[in-house]
């Protein structure tokens, strides 16, 4: 008995190794499970995601962005179609963690991961993307909120092969920013995330709930001009999170992150 | 000079850079065994019992130990000499847990992975009781340390110190201003890359060898024999390379538990804290309140000043107690102040013990004096940088705690050279802004010792001697704590004996091999540590002469000592040093060799002037350190690149005390919010601002070629820079530390509600 280690590289590989018993454990980047508090199994199968086949393309169809689950976050800070079709996850990768992070970490990790303080999910939100899920004979593509809403997150042989982009217009907006308590690797305390067609776009707040809070009454003074929008996104932050004791902070601190976010989208000044 | 002044590379650092250098937990070493804590969860809890089947049915586990079957011998942990008298409070495993993070027991086994799991099967039964949280509670607690049969009591104070010169209450009647401040400064941790670990191996003779990062071996050697009831003599303690230390492994704490479990099984144990036992279950920087009020003149004299501090020190005494004496000791060193009244307090509290810090209380107390010195000045109309001019210690003056000499002190140089090189005056004049951003700027001073004279052990003993391949060895009670002082003691040396530094070959502490010494500690190696070395060098050039000349058949006044030989004056053919040594050896003759002891007969005054302009978010309420610079009084630089590099370390760690380092114990729970790296949040390379380094080389006669220390006092004056630039920026009066961004905000506006009194959640 002992821990074994396999990168497959196809579906049916996979398959195999996730057939019930083997004990696999998942990892892509494996930055979460480095510094996890509890230790690695010491039976069963750590089985690396980031070889299979396509994990890490980034494609482009009719203005939709294709994003495969191991798709680094430091590719998706630099690379020329995410930043120019979904700028909102361009700025949100340049922000994540640290270098080293983002040279580890991948996007389909960031999401299965869970955690309420991840950068992507609130952008990928924002940005409306699908999840393209795979179990041994099956593929589902969710709206990404309905895969959120699950409990667990992911089934024990389920896992995300990655993220469908919509399109969003010839020239599509977007911006990501994060209050960290330093510059970076910093887990964010809370992050704002917009993108969307004008007129139209989706705002989401992260790292103040278990998943992303869409700001539906922000969201809609942003969409008719932004004047307020700083007071309507710090009465959102103030209201969802009363018991805790960093919740006045953050709705402080987020009328900076608001005009930080409109100073990104360009738009007008409250 | 050759040697002295050059920028000469760290000995150790190409083999630290490349990954070549093993620290104790890299060390293999046949049947090692492996020994992982189990700590409590609870404040302050009995510990009832300890339930190991379940470990124990592992064929990999040697053992599990806690206080029913380990020596109960109680000690203090922070002693250094046989003989020391301290207050002994702690136990290898207490039979009351004082802290989250006390040690419960310890599991032993063949492998790291097996003892990991055989600490999580132990099931602990506790019965928890009433913990004090905080130093005010605390406070309350008062009583005799130790009852009737010497079982300590926790009660408080631990100790306390007064202190009065003048007449403090002419001088406030007499101010033009008087300024009243509260001060807060925050438990920090160490943080050094290298978590604490303790090897400890039985040895023929029957006595037990330990291997440590440690300050100072003979330290270990008295702490580990009490913590055993054995002898000194019984106990051989080497230094291990170190991963970072700045006092967090001054005191023994892992060494006594595993110097008992390798005597107990007989083979060697290794004992390893992981990154969470390393902030939770070692020590810490105390945390401090200090009120402080100021009799100002209207000229800016400082007529009077009386303080009150309370520290919190911790679960245990460790070397709490002399923390009120040395606070006072720095805060007096620094103006000339003709009426001062002094109260100190170290209490204890049922969270994690506290210890030596780079500093040792000089960073809490400079916080605490220079923030209140720079909110009197403002209250008052004042430039801040005029009245520390106006109070400045001079040259020569008699400090008031010991009555001692400050020595060549040039605290007014780095005033006036840092005022000029920042261009203070126009700079604080500058409109800091109206909206989102605000600038500012600030600064402070700070004094610090060098060494622990008058101190009746302040002396260390160095022997040099050339080796028959011609090499030459120095051998004393080094201690590296990763700062580069082996190479600045080099230096000095290959200053006198006409060598390259890396051509000495240095033997770091053993106490099978050098004399008695305090250790590293007390900004002293350069000092004291330098004029041993300066000495020795000196007493074996002259015998390396004198031997030459017996080979060469001349004067040894005919023979100068440079570039690896002995030159002739009369320009004959010279003679290198392993060639002399081959002489020596072949016919028979000994081989020059110098041991001096050299105890300081002075006790310095180290100073400097910080300055650092920040910029604040009033939005978000985060601040940046934009822009920095340092002045010391540093006698003379032997190595300024080092000097430089202990100037930016400890910017960096007083950037952190002012701006966001907490281990924020929850003062209803006791529970640590800063004990991982995720949450105890440090500046990190990004954070830093470009520092621009000046150094006043006045030097100090009693010092190696000048020299004096700049360890220490590199972080002293840091916090209280930091913080008067961002109370200069927002026209605040910040004063509880560090200043987290809900601080910021809450100062800013009051009444807004966010009330955010939790540092760091």
């Amino acid at each position: 008995m002992s821990l074994a280690f396999a990168a497959p590289q196809t579906l049916d590989e996979l398959a195999t190794l996730l057939a019930p018993g083997a004990g696999p454990w998942l990892i892509a980047g494996g930055t979460d499970r480095l510094i996890a508090p509890a230790p690695l199994p010491e039976t069963g199968v750590v089985v690396d995601l980031t070889h299979l086949e396509g994990i890490a393309g980034i494609a482009e169809a009719d203005g939709r962005l294709v994003l495969g689950a191991g798709v680094t976050v430091a590719r998706l800070a630099r690379d020329v179609a995410v930043a120019r079709l979904a700028p909102v996850l361009a700025q949100a990768a340049e922000v994540f963690g640290s270098v080293q992070i983002r040279n580890r970490a991948t996007i389909g990790g960031n999401v299965a991961h869970g955690s309420p303080a991840a950068d992507l999910v609130p952008a990928l939100l924002a940005a409306g993307a699908a999840v393209r899920l795979w179990r041994p004979a099956a593929t589902e593509t969710l709206p990404l909120p309905a895969m959120l809403a699950r409990r667990p997150l992911l089934g024990p042989q389920e896992v995300i092969l990655g993220f469908d982009l919509p399109a969003e217009g010839p020239v599509p907006r977007g911006a990501f920013v994060k209050l960290g308590p330093r510059q970076e690797p910093a887990i964010s305390r809370l992050t704002l995330a917009a993108a969307g067609p004008a007129g139209r776009m989706r705002l989401y707040a992260g790292a103040i709930g278990a998943v992303p809070l869409r700001l539906t009454a922000a969201e809609a003074v942003l969409n008719a001009g932004g004047a307020g929008f700083a007071a309507a996104v710090a009465e959102a932050v103030a209201a969802a999170n009363p018991g805790r004791a960093s919740t006045a902070y953050k709705a402080r601190a987020v009328r900076g992150l608001a005009e930080d976010l409109l100073e990104r989208l360009g738009g007008a000044r409250p | 000079m050759t040697a002295i002044g050059m920028r000469h590379p760290m000995l150790d650092g190409l083999a630290k850079a490349a990954g070549g250098q093993l620290y104790a937990g890299d060390l293999a070493i046949e049947g090692l065994a492996e020994a992982v804590l189990v700590t409590s969860p609870h404040s302050h809890a009995r510990i009832l019992s300890v339930e190991d089947s379940a470990a124990l049915a592992d064929p990999a586990v040697l053992g599990v130990f806690w206080h029913a079957n380990m020596p109960s011998h109680r000690y203090n942990s922070s002693v250094w000499f046989e003989g020391q008298e301290a207050d002994a409070d702690e136990a290898m495993f207490p039979e009351t847990a004082r802290h989250i993070g006390d040690r419960v027991a310890v599991a032993v086994a063949s492998s790291r992975a097996a003892a990991e799991r055989a600490a999580a099967r132990l099931v602990v039964r506790y019965d928890p009781l009433p913990a004090r949280l905080t130093p005010d509670e605390a406070d309350r607690a008062r009583g005799p340390l130790f009852d009737a049969v010497g079982a300590p009591t926790f009660l408080n104070p631990v100790d306390e110190r007064r202190f009065a010169r003048g007449d403090v209450e002419a001088g406030f009647a007499a101010a033009a201003h008087v300024s009243e401040t509260t001060v807060a400064t925050p438990k920090t941790h160490h943080c050094a890359i290298e978590p604490h670990v303790a090897l400890a191996l039985p040895e023929p003779d029957g006595r037990i060898r330990v291997l440590a990062p440690c300050q100072s071996v003979h330290a270990v050697q008295v702490v580990v024999a009490r913590a055993l009831g054995l002898k000194a003599a019984d106990i051989h303690v080497v230094k291990t390379p170190i991963g970072g230390s700045f006092g967090g492994k001054a005191e023994p704490v892992l060494e006594p538990i595993a110097a008992e479990l390798a005597r107990r099984l007989g083979r060697p144990v290794r004992l390893a804290c992981d990154r969470r036992q390393t902030f939770s279950s070692t020590r810490m920087r105390s945390a401090t309140a200090t009120r402080i009020r100021i009799a100002l003149a209207a000229d800016g004299r400082i007529l009077a000043r009386d303080t009150e501090t309370l520290i919190d020190i911790g679960a245990y005494v460790t070397g709490g107690n002399w923390l009120p004496g040395s606070m006072l000791q720095r805060h007096v060193r620094l103006y000339d102040i003709p009426a001062e009244r002094y109260y100190g307090r170290a209490v204890y509290t049922n969270t994690p013990p506290t210890g030596a810090f780079r500093g040792y209380g000089s960073p809490q107390i400079n916080a605490a004096g220079e923030i209140s010195l720079d909110i009197a000045a403002v209250r008052a109309g004042l430039d801040p940088l005029a009245v520390r001019l106006a109070n400045a210690l001079r040259p020569g003056a008699i400090e008031p705690y010991g009555g001692l000499d400050v020595g060549n002190a040039r605290l007014r140089d780095c005033l006036i050279l840092g005022a000029e090189r920042f261009r203070w005056t126009a700079r604080r004049a500058a409109p800091g802004g109206q909206g989102r951003w605000r600038s500012g700027v600030g600064m402070a001073a700070a004094a610090h010792v060098n060494g622990c004279f008058p101190g009746s052990d302040e002396s260390t003993t160095m022997t040099m001697r050339l080796l028959p391949d011609g090499a030459i060895e120095m051998i004393s009670a080094l201690h590296d704590l990763g700062c580069g002082s082996n190479t600045t003691l080099a230096q000095i040396a290959a200053e006198v004996l006409g060598l390259a530094p890396a051509e000495l070959r240095i033997v770091e502490a053993d106490t099978d091999l050098c004399g008695y010494d305090l250790g590293t500690r007390a900004s002293r190696m350069t000092y004291v540590q330098g004029e041993a070395t300066r000495k020795t060098a000196l007493a074996l050039a002259r015998a390396v002469r004198e031997a030459g000349a017996r080979v060469l058949n001349t004067a040894p006044e005919d023979l100068v000592l440079a570039s690896g030989r002995l030159a002739r004056r009369d320009g004959g053919e010279p003679l290198d040093l392993p060639t002399l040594a081959r002489h020596l050896t072949r016919a028979g003759l000994p081989l020059p060799a110098a041991t001096e002891t050299h105890a300081a007969t002075a006790n310095p005054s180290s100073h400097a002037a910080h300055f650092a302009e920040v910029r604040v978010d009033t939005l978000t309420g985060l601040v940046r350190v934009t822009d920095y610079l340092a002045v010391h009084d540093i006698g003379r630089a032997i190595n300024p690149m080092l000097v430089e590099g202990q100037i930016h370390g400890g910017i960096q760690i007083g950037i952190g005390m002012a701006l966001c380092e907490d281990v924020a114990n929850d003062p209803e729970t006791g529970r640590m919010a800063g004990d991982s790296f995720a949450r105890y949040i440090l500046p990190n390379s990004l954070d830093m601002p470009p520092i621009d380094v000046h150094l006043v080389e006045a030097g100090e006669p009693t010092g190696p070629f000048g020299a004096k220390a700049v360890g220490e006092i590199a972080t002293i004056p840091v916090a209280a820079a930091v913080v008067n630039a961002v109370n200069h920026a927002l026209g605040t009066e910040l004063s509880h530390l560090p200043l987290v961004p809900a601080r910021v905000l809450d100062a800013l506006d009051p009444d807004a509600g966010a009330a955010a009194s939790s540092g760091t959640a």
